[in-house]
């Protein structure tokens, strides 16, 4: 009944249903639930409902009867990245590099933890190793984008982004981050049918439904266009380029339609102002 | 062979038993010393771990009819035609269907240019569950008539227009709302053996067993044949292969699709039904045509269905004064299983009392309403996230019927929950 229970568990786990892991883990008997195995396929099922708390409760107690376990240190170090205890999640997790320094898995955590930290310079040099280590890992490029982004270098992310989907074209992290650069340069069908593919990917998860819902529902309504229209060209160029227009018009004696013109500009920064906050109180 | 070299191979069996080759010698030294009974258990697992070599699945499902066991005989033989084993095949499959002719448990054959016909395993008996036992799911019961029963109860017709009973049905919808139930009311409408095969039923960490045990629950069904072959959360044997990561759950996908193509077998008669409440993760190649083709929505209960359901909770349980047409209408988005531990829940009230007041208390409106102030409907996850896949991916209208409950009165109640 045990063995059984512990491999359908194992199941759930791989395919994502941790809940019904759960419950399949519920029904081990008292010694096998204390194994060290019941308590990984415990932790694991808590992280994936999120309850890291008790992710970190079973990987700790898993670690004492097995210090060395590696699953049980990475674990550790993500559900303790996940509650904010940065430092308890470096030392788990350079724990298990100590053992294995050349897992690219293990180094993109450390990568990910530093990157939480704000080291990025640090985190940079490790995913190198990672890179190294593994150079088609969809991990190891999934956090190269994500550095990459927040060292605000948009065209490497992107870039890094393409890679990845090219790997890995299921990949909900590169479909997401394309995504976001899609709603930031004002294409949001674009943007729709990324976070969309997310979804597809994980229909569970709600954060993904709700930004596909708000690119969807920009894409869909005609009055969120103008603000795209700024977004997609850019505040300082749509005023330079207004001006331009303006100034051209009255310098070429077409004054009436240069005030026009001004009208227009001015109609079109207040509804940019205005309209946004209106429309997502009344869409919400 | 000596006595002794024959112990000291069983101690080396016994010291690796992962190692195949040793088995095999351990194996052949003891067929040759007559020890068939025990030589063919270490056949057997060499052959469950796929190390048995080709040449010798024919000579080992000949031993396997020698000593009665033609089951291990019929997994040689398939095993045989899979491999491609050009020599002997044939004669291993008359010797097996005439063992089984002998052994009472196939009909012989009459003309030799028949198909040949299917060889029965001891029988098993037709299920009795039928529709009238599950409450409500009125369209689902119907649509599930016209198109899975009515070919059982009327092959000629269907024969006249060259349509083939069986199949594959997928059931899918929230957990608790009575899929495992309809298949098993399917057997029964049709008169047929239900077998389920569970996901714990087929899985196993060694590599090639898993695959092995689903190729076993089909020749079984086979045997069996005509019968319903229930495959329980399909999602977690089938998993789309472009989300494992591991090669094992990919092999499993394609033995399943092999299974279903019949590839070496013939599945006339047999159908098979499979539930899920994930069918957005079910592989792709598995919903295509000649697989499960037929996708059935089973839906949260209606009104209808839930007071049924709450009668028959209810049923040979002292009661006064119900008014259950007013609860099935206070209990939008339960499923059966949420009824009927909404019932339990009340039960337990009631015995409490029983046990304070010492005398007879029927269960009333008040217990199972104070059992619903505390009970939730465990559905609304599932259509949370159903509604999230069909917003974004509901490509080629497969989920229509989902979208149209999400649509309806509960469905956009469920929305604000």
């Amino acid at each position: 009944m045990s063995d059984t229970a512990l491999q359908a568990a194992r199941r759930y786990i791989e395919i994502g249903r941790h809940r019904q892991a759960l419950e399949s883990l519920s029904q081990l008997d008292s010694e096998t639930a204390a194994t060290t195995e019941a308590r990984r396929l415990r932790g694991f099922a808590f992280y994936g409902i999120e309850d890291f708390d008790r992710a970190a409760d079973e990987a700790s107690d898993g670690l004492q009867d097995d210090p060395q376990a590696l699953d049980l240190l990475y674990l550790l170090s993500l559900s303790e990245e996940r509650r904010g205890r940065l430092g308890e999640a470096e030392a788990a997790i350079l724990a298990a590099l100590e053992q294995d320094p050349d897992d690219a898995e293990l180094l993109c955590q450390y990568a990910d933890v530093l990157m939480r930290a704000g080291q990025l310079d640090k985190a940079a040099r490790v995913l190198d190793a990672a890179a190294e280590s593994d150079p088609d890992s969809p991990d190891v490029l999934g956090s190269r984008q994500s550095l990459a982004y927040l060292r605000g270098d948009n065209r490497e992310a992107r870039r890094l982004s393409e890679e990845l989907l090219a790997l890995d074209p299921e990949s909900i992290r590169g479909h997401r981050m394309l995504g976001v650069f899609d709603i930031n340069r004002g294409r949001a069908a674009s943007a729709a049918e990324r976070f969309g593919e997310a979804v597809r990917q994980d229909p569970a998860s709600e954060l993904y439904a709700a930004d596909a819902r708000e690119a969807q529902r920009m894409a869909r309504n005609p009055l969120w266009w103008p603000t795209l229209f700024f977004t997609r060209v850019g505040v300082v160029a749509s005023w330079v380029g207004a001006m331009v227009v303006i100034f051209g018009l009255r310098a070429a004696g077409a004054a009436t339609a240069a005030t026009i013109a001004v009208v227009a500009w001015l109609a079109l920064c207040v509804w940019s102002w205005v309209v946004p906050p209106i429309l997502n109180r009344l869409e919400r | 062979m000596s006595d002794d070299r024959l112990e000291g191979l069983r101690a080396a069996v016994e010291l690796s038993p992962d190692n195949h080759a040793l088995r095999l010698v351990l194996a052949e030294a003891l067929a040759a010393e007559d020890e068939s009974e025990e030589a063919l258990e270490h056949y057997a697992l060499l052959l469950e771990q796929g190390a048995l070599p080709t040449d010798e699945l024919v000579r080992v499902g000949t031993l396997a009819i020698d000593l009665g066991r033609l089951q291990l005989a019929a997994r040689c033989l398939e095993s045989a035609r899979r491999a491609g084993a050009m020599g002997g095949t044939a004669g291993l499959e008359e010797a097996l269907k005439a063992a089984l002719v002998d052994g009472g448990i196939a009909r012989p054959a009459v003309d030799p240019d028949d198909e040949p016909l299917p060889m029965v395993a001891e029988p098993v008996a037709p299920e009795e569950v039928s529709f009238a036992d599950v409450g409500g799911l009125e369209t689902v019961k119907k649509a599930i008539h016209k198109t899975i029963v009515l070919p059982f109860q009327r092959p000629d017709l269907y024969e006249r227009y060259g349509r083939r009973a069986g199949g594959g049905v997928l059931l899918y919808g929230p957990p608790g709302c009575g899929k495992t139930l309809l298949a098993r009311a399917t057997a029964g409408e049709c008169g047929v053996p239900f077998l389920n095969v569970r996901m714990e039923d087929v899985l196993d960490p060694m590599y090639g067993v898993s695959e092995r045990r689903l190729h076993d629950a089909f020749m079984d069904a086979r045997l069996r044949s005509p019968c319903v072959l229930f495959i329980d959360e399909l999602d977690a044997i089938a998993y789309a292969r472009r989300k494992q990561a591991g090669s094992a759950g990919r092999a499993l996908v394609d033995q399943l699709l092999q299974e279903l193509d019949a590839i070496g077998s013939d599945n006339q008669g047999m159908l098979v039904l499979a539930a899920t409440n994930a069918p957005w993760d079910v592989d792709d190649a598995l919903k295509r045509p000649g697989r499960f083709d037929r996708v059935v929505f089973v839906s949260p209960p209606d009104v209808p269905a839930r007071r049924r359901i709450l009668e028959l909770a209810l049923t040979d349980r002292p009661q006064a004064d119900l008014n259950l047409d007013d609860l099935a209408k206070r209990t939008a988005l339960f499923s059966g299983a949420d009824l009927r531990a909404l019932v339990e829940r009340a039960v337990d009230a009631v015995i409490d009392e029983a046990l304070e007041s010492g005398g007879d208390v029927p269960i009333r409106g008040a217990h199972l309403d104070r059992a619903l102030r505390d009970a939730r409907a465990t559905t609304t996850d599932w259509l949370r996230t159903a509604r999230n896949y069909v917003e974004f991916a509901n490509h080629g209208g497969r989920y229509d019927d989902v979208l149209a409950y999400l649509d309806s009165a509960e469905g956009k109640a469920a929305r604000k929950r």
